[in-house]
């Protein structure tokens, strides 16, 4: 019976929230995001789309720190689009209240910050580790 | 178990590679002009009876409306998204989430000016002037 590394499955798991959340932001930018009078912002859901499919490829791909850190830096970006889309100001001129629009903010909150915590936890592993988790994996093959 | 990790992150780098494409493809159909002028660049002329108002591309397309009081305005979602008509400070407007085709009627039968927002889309302003008839 062969033994998959831990990191492995964990890299899965944060590609998996990742194209979750640019798969929302797509949803949103076609179902009426797209119409929002500052056409920056409806690019913006884009290339958060864009930009979280790289990364999970990325992540899926490289299995190095780098990927994983590309990766935390998109869903960290955006959690913090998201917190300053509720403030007065909003981005471009746009504002959203609370969890609005529902469920998508909510599945989108809780998917971004669920793949910053994985991936911060696979970043703050020793070296070690990850060196004993590559054993493990290639024993497997 | 192996094989069906890599089977996952196969379909994972897939459909990321698909994510790409569809959103670059949007990228490309993204329209390049502004939107037409709406209504409220228009001088404001009171208008009275059952007044519409249409929730469109993220505006309220009649921003600064002017009515005589006891006239009905109505809103009128025509988005995908929802949104909702709601004041700002006292609480004249109050409509619930609209769907798309989903409307809401309030009728102002006291002069003044009312400040209102989408509920949901704070950034979506609108302004109703009553005057006396």
């Amino acid at each position: 019976m062969s033994t998959v590394s831990t990191a492995r499955s964990l890299r899965t798991i944060v590609a998996l929230l990742l194209l979750l959340g640019g798969l929302v932001h797509l949803r949103l930018y076609l179902d009426g995001y797209r119409e929002v009078p500052d056409i920056r912002l409806g690019r913006s859901f884009l290339l958060n789309a864009a930009a979280s499919g790289a990364a999970a490829v990325a992540v899926v791909l490289w299995r190095n720190r780098l990927s994983l850190l590309a990766g935390a830096a998109v869903a960290a970006g955006t959690l913090g689009a998201f917190a300053v889309s509720r403030t007065d100001s909003g981005i471009f001129g746009f504002s959203e209240k609370g969890l609005q629009p529902s469920p998508e903010a909510l599945v989108a909150l809780v998917v971004e910050v669920l793949a910053v915590a994985v991936a911060a936890w696979l970043l703050l592993r020793s070296p070690a580790d990850d060196a004993s988790d590559e054993r493990v994996g290639t024993s497997a093959l | 178990m192996l094989q069906r990790l890599r089977a996952i992150e196969v379909a994972v780098a897939l459909c990321g590679l698909a994510l790409i494409g569809v959103a670059a493809v949007n990228l490309g159909m993204g329209r390049d002009e502004a939107p037409a002028a709406t209504s409220s660049d228009a001088p404001a002329m009171a208008q009275s009876g059952a007044v519409a108002v249409a929730i469109a591309d993220f505006a309220f397309d009649a921003r600064d409306l002017t009515v005589t009081a006891g006239s009905t305005v109505t809103w009128t979602n025509q988005d995908s998204a929802p949104h909702s008509v709601v004041s700002r400070g006292v609480d004249d407007l109050s409509s619930e989430s609209l769907a798309t085709g989903d409307a809401y009627e309030h009728t102002f039968d006291q002069p003044g000016a009312f400040d209102y927002i989408c509920g949901i889309h704070n950034s979506m302003k609108g302004t109703v002037t009553v005057v006396a008839p």
